[in-house]
């Protein structure tokens, strides 16, 4: 093991015997991606997708039927001779999608985001580290505020409950990387379609007043979070993610330390007993299992501020190209995003069909949601939809139409969202990045009529 | 490249802790990924933090898939392989999970090659 060059992979193993005991767990992918079929014609394409394609001349070139792209999601790996394992976890839908299981990362089918408040057991799951033990005396749990502070402030959760006013919102949370898997060429990370995200009530207190008490000093600018997780690699040292805002945006009324999610006491997998809602930006901010808040007097630099990770580019970048880290910034608040939570992708509908109700959500990171529009020509023409309020500030907007269809056969339906500023979904992922943060397409479905 | 016999079937969690943890992950080996040379030894390596599920959800061409060595060694502290070990954990993934592109149509003519 001397001569660095004849050292294997194995040594080099061994040279951290714990992590090299780690235990080999886990289990086949079930998200392969297998590509686009290779030189499909339309009838090719009818028939696979088992019906007449209604809208083909406005189909766009290029682009897989999405019945087409559902299978392709499906289709085994070459050397994966099992089928795909159903995701299990207690208290959860089955028909979440599992994307790993080390760390453990499930998302929510948006067929199943149907519910205006997302119930728990339908809300996806992301972890960046080890799932830490259900702690078993929640209001015994730990916070600390420090860093730039006049009195630094040591709470546990029973003391929080008693000392300030008890807060309920309906908040979105998503994932900065949600629609992740929507670029090509393939961006880097745990593939989300759009599912990376729901809705929940969530109860706790305000963050700004908490941070009030420890009495932030006029040099505080940005917030350092850290939370309970472990490394994957088991190292006690390295940190699973630190992640940080603006001050500002902390200090806004509806950032709370949450302890309830649905009027439940909040679950351990979601970051129970005690975890941070910063609504409208990347989840990774809402730290779960939280037992610190750091004031810093400058941007935060730990893990998961840095480099790539929850950044886009300044400057358009070249689609798979290596990226310049001094030509990006932090992805504060979440692009628009529009979903249809009803017909789910992929039904089948009766022949003679001629009408179908849909139901959807939409919403806008810091913004609203200003208009919804739906196709059923791959975008040729649209109609603009019935478009709910949102209960609050940060809440979704949930979102019905009646669509009409001229025919039986194949039909994909395109949703669109747009803005309080004017922006709408894109066609495609924009703003390719490595790691494919702010990738929010306008969503599409396939129903076959007949 | 020295091959490990049954080092999984032997191996005890990183962290042994009393209480049952909050999720089993189920047992992963490599057959359950496309075969070639040197699957066995890129699985093992990268199992050591997490499933190799999150590996091959992922499709790069090689040079992606070397950065993504750099990063993990950067970020996560990976060990560091070098020379003649990195080209045949390279030679792996970037067979096994290349990146995907169409054979024609639209095309993004400056595509790093
Ligand atoms: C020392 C621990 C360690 C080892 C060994 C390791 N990784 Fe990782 N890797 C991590 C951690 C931690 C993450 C982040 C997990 C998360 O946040 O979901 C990660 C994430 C990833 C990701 C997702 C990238 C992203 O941007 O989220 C890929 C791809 C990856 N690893 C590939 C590999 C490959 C390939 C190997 C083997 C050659 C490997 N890793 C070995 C620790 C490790």
């Amino acid at each position: 093991m001397s001569d660095k060059r004849e050292r294997t992979i194995v040594d080099l193993r061994m040279e951290d015997p714990e992590r090299a005991d780690a235990t080999i767990f886990g289990r086949r992918t079930d998200v392969s991606r297998r590509g686009f079929m290779n030189g499909a014609g339309l009838a090719a394409m009818s028939a696979a997708v088992g019906g007449t394609i209604v809208h083909s001349a406005t189909m766009p070139g290029g682009l897989i039927p999405a019945a087409l792209a559902q299978d392709a999601k499906k289709a085994p790996e070459a050397a994966a001779a099992q089928g795909p394992q159903p995701f299990s976890f207690p208290g959860k839908d089955p028909g979440l999608s599992l994307l790993g299981e080390r760390p453990l990362v499930a998302e929510t089918p948006e067929h199943l985001l149907d519910d205006e408040t997302t119930p728990l057991s339908k809300f996806f799951i992301r972890n960046n580290g080890q799932i830490p033990e259900k702690a078993a005396q929640p209001d015994a749990w730990e916070l600390t505020i420090d860093g730039e502070v006049n009195s630094p402030l040591k709470i546990t959760l029973g003391e929080l409950k008693k000392r300030f006013a008890t807060k309920s919102l309906y908040a979105v949370l998503e994932c900065g990387g949600n629609g992740r898997s929507f670029y090509a060429p393939q961006a880097r990370g745990n593939q989300w379609t759009n599912g990376g995200a729901g809705c929940a009530k969530w109860t706790g207190v305000s963050l700004a007043e908490v941070l009030k008490a420890a009495g932030p000093k006029a040099s505080a600018t940005y917030t350092a979070h850290y939370g309970a997780d472990q490394h994957l690699s088991g190292d006690p040292k390295q940190v699973t993610l630190s992640r940080g805002v603006r001050l500002p945006k902390a200090m806004e009324p509806e950032c709370l330390l949450v302890w309830a999610m649905n009027d439940a006491p909040l679950e351990n997998i979601h970051g129970g007993p005690l975890r941070l809602l910063i609504p409208g930006w990347p989840g990774s901010v809402s730290h779960k299992w939280l037992t610190r808040i750091t004031l810093r007097d400058k941007e935060h630099d730990g893990a998961g501020m840095t480099g790539f990770s929850y950044r886009v580019p300044i400057n358009p970048m070249v689609p798979g190209g290596k990226g310049d880290p001094k030509n990006f910034k932090i992805l504060e608040s979440m692009p628009v995003r529009g979903i249809i939570t009803n017909p789910a992708n992929g039904t089948k509908l009766p022949a003679g069909t001629r009408e179908i109700a849909l139901r959807g959500a939409a919403w806008a990171g810091d913004d609203t949601v200003k208009a919804m529009h739906v196709s059923t020509d791959y975008g040729a023409t649209w109609q603009q939809v019935e478009l709910g309020n949102p209960r609050n500030k940060f809440d979704w907007q949930r979102w019905t139409a009646r669509i009409k269809l001229p025919g039986d056969g194949y039909y994909e339906i395109w949703a669109r969202a747009t803005d309080s500023n004017g922006r709408m979904q894109p066609h495609a992922a924009p703003n390719w990045n490595p790691q494919g943060y702010g990738g929010n397409p306008l969503h599409r479905i396939a129903v076959l009529v007949g | 490249m020295a091959i490990i016999v049954g080092s999984a079937a032997i191996a005890l969690p990183a962290t042994a802790q009393q209480t049952p943890p909050a999720f089993e992950p189920r047992d992963e080996t490599p057959e359950q990924y496309p075969p070639g040379p040197n699957r066995d030894d890129t699985f093992y390596f990268c199992v050591a933090c997490h499933s190799f599920q999150i590996v091959a959800q992922q499709r790069m061409s090689r040079s992606r898939w070397d950065d993504v060595l750099t990063w993990m060694t950067e970020r996560h502290k990976m060990p560091d392989v070098q020379g003649e070990e990195r080209d045949k954990i390279l030679d792996y993934l970037s067979t096994a999970f290349p990146e995907t592109t169409q054979p024609r149509g639209w095309k993004n003519p400056f595509a790093p090659k």
